[in-house]
């Protein structure tokens, strides 16, 4: 999503002027005229220049606060599983106590989420905008590690696209496709949603790991 | 696709019902135990995003960056910087370690951490002093504002296992500093149609031999097959020395418009400009 563009790209102009106070102030020459001589009525003319600079600005959100109107609550992202017995060859009855014939295979496990969202922001006038993701530290529970590439991430806006998480180190960029006059200024916003690959078997444990999202305008 | 369907302990105690109710018990119980970590959005902007700047041997340059806190709650930030190169596809990958010919060594930031109070402004300044007798080339860097506290926190609870993923933001500040008057030297070797995101566009092929980045300016006015007016504007990422990078010809939009989507052929004239030169194209697209 891009955020209704209108109003976006009107608080891009308020984020940049926010931000542009001290080092985008007008610069105004003064210039002088008089006429002394000539025929009545004499008239003087005098000009005035501007200068304006407008500097290059990066804006990035990761985490629930939308820019105007940030808020200091932070979400969580929560995952409860649910398992389920295979239902062959006889489906379980649902109650307290109720055999069921169980053939010995993996139980599966039913997601409920209630919140699996990150959504991000990103306003530029500094032209084409990498994203990066960086594994900072691995899931590692103990001596247990499961690769950060598991981690899957989808986003809402394909204008501005999740960043591959890679197993370790750094992922490769992606670009966020500018809003405005050629690519120059960026304003989207978009919700990117995380899942797990669950590509393989692994030992149960708390694994805890990091990743970094990184923006910037090379 | 499912979303963290963390399996783990179901698929890891296989041998026996009750060894894997047990298992999951306890496993349950381990994951109550999933320590909360205090989170703070990352929600930050910075001024300017990018140094461009010339410099001598032994003459020190300052400069700083203005760090904004667009959020609601004090932002801890870590300052550093980071060693980066570029692919000639576009592509950013950031090192911490310093890598041959890095000139991070002759960095000093005035300060590793900075608390940026809400909606209010915190300056880092940063000096670069080459050394005396320092050859003609390019310095290139970043500095990372990065956030300290987890941006978000991801807790995957299963019966058995959790995943706990803090999740925070980074922006990286490029700082070019060219040395001794080492300066771009673009040339444009190609001028036509190219392959990008599943649709075919204009596009220039543009090599860098001199010993600095380059990057392109400018626009072309052009005429579509219906003969409506569009301008293209090069993207204006940069072309480092000796790259050649291919750069598409994106057609410019006005403000809360979508780009107009142009019917082939396509004609095209004009002056694209470069830090010290500039190109006079003549080109059909189609």
């Amino acid at each position: 999503m891009t955020g209704g563009r209108g109003g976006a790209t009107a608080g891009l102009a308020a984020l940049c002027c926010g931000a542009l106070t001290t080092l985008a102030a007008p610069i105004a020459r003064a210039d002088t005229g008089s006429s002394g001589a000539g025929v009545l009525p004499r008239t003087a003319s005098a000009n005035l220049d501007f200068s304006v600079t407008i500097g290059k600005l990066l804006f990035f959100r990761v985490g629930a606060a939308a820019y105007p109107t940030a808020s200091a609550v932070q979400s969580s992202l929560v995952f409860q599983l649910t398992p389920a017995i295979p239902a062959v060859p006889t489906a379980p009855v649902v109650g307290n106590n109720q055999p069921v014939n169980w053939n010995g295979a993996e139980p599966s496990f039913a997601v409920s989420s209630a919140a699996q969202v990150l959504p991000v922001e990103v306003r530029s006038n500094a032209g084409t905008v990498s994203l990066q993701a960086n594994a900072t530290t691995p899931l590692s529970s103990g001596s247990a590690t499961i690769p950060l590439s598991e981690i899957l991430i989808a986003s809402s806006d394909a204008g501005l696209p999740a960043p591959l998480v890679p197993a370790a180190g750094n992922g490769p960029s992606v670009a966020v496709t500018g809003t405005a006059y050629g690519n120059l200024v960026t304003v989207r916003a978009a919700d990117w949603t995380f899942s797990y690959a669950n590509s393989a078997l692994r030992r149960a444990g708390s694994y805890a790991g990091l990743v970094t999202f990184t923006a910037s305008t090379p | 696709m499912n979303p963290f369907s963390s399996s783990i302990a179901g698929r890891v105690v296989r041998s026996g019902r009750s060894r894997h109710l047990g298992a999951a018990v306890l496993l349950w119980a381990g994951l109550c135990a999933v320590p909360a970590l205090h989170a703070a959005p990352f929600d930050v902007a910075v001024l300017p995003s990018r140094f461009e700047l010339a410099g001598k041997g032994g003459v020190r340059l300052g400069q700083a960056v203005e760090i904004t806190n667009m959020g609601a709650a004090t932002t801890q930030v870590a300052v550093r910087t980071l060693d980066w190169s570029y692919s000639p596809e576009g592509n950013v990958t950031y090192h911490d370690e310093l890598r041959e010919g890095s000139c991070r060594p002759w960095v000093a930031l005035e300060r590793r951490t900075v608390a940026v109070p809400p909606r209010a402004k915190r300056s880092v300044r940063f000096q670069v002093e080459p050394p005396a007798g320092v050859a003609r080339g390019e310095c290139r860097f970043m500095v990372a504002i990065e956030g300290v506290e987890p941006a978000q926190q991801a807790v995957i609870q299963s019966n058995g296992a959790s995943l706990n993923l803090p999740v925070t933001g980074r922006i990286a500040v490029a700082v070019y500093v060219r040395l001794e008057g080492a300066a771009p030297r673009l040339e444009l070797t190609r001028v036509g149609m190219q392959e990008a995101g599943g649709r075919r566009m204009p596009s220039l092929t543009v090599t860098n031999a001199g010993d600095a980045h380059g990057r392109l300016d400018g626009s072309l006015e052009a005429v579509d097959a219906q003969g409506r007016s569009i301008e293209l504007v090069p993207e204006g990422t940069p072309i480092l020395p000796g790259q050649t990078r291919t750069l598409p010809l994106l057609p410019r939009a006005e403000a809360d418009r979508p780009p107009p989507a142009p019917a082939y052929p396509l004609k095209a004239s004009g002056t694209l400009d470069w830090d010290l030169g500039s190109f006079r194209v003549n080109a059909e697209f189609r």
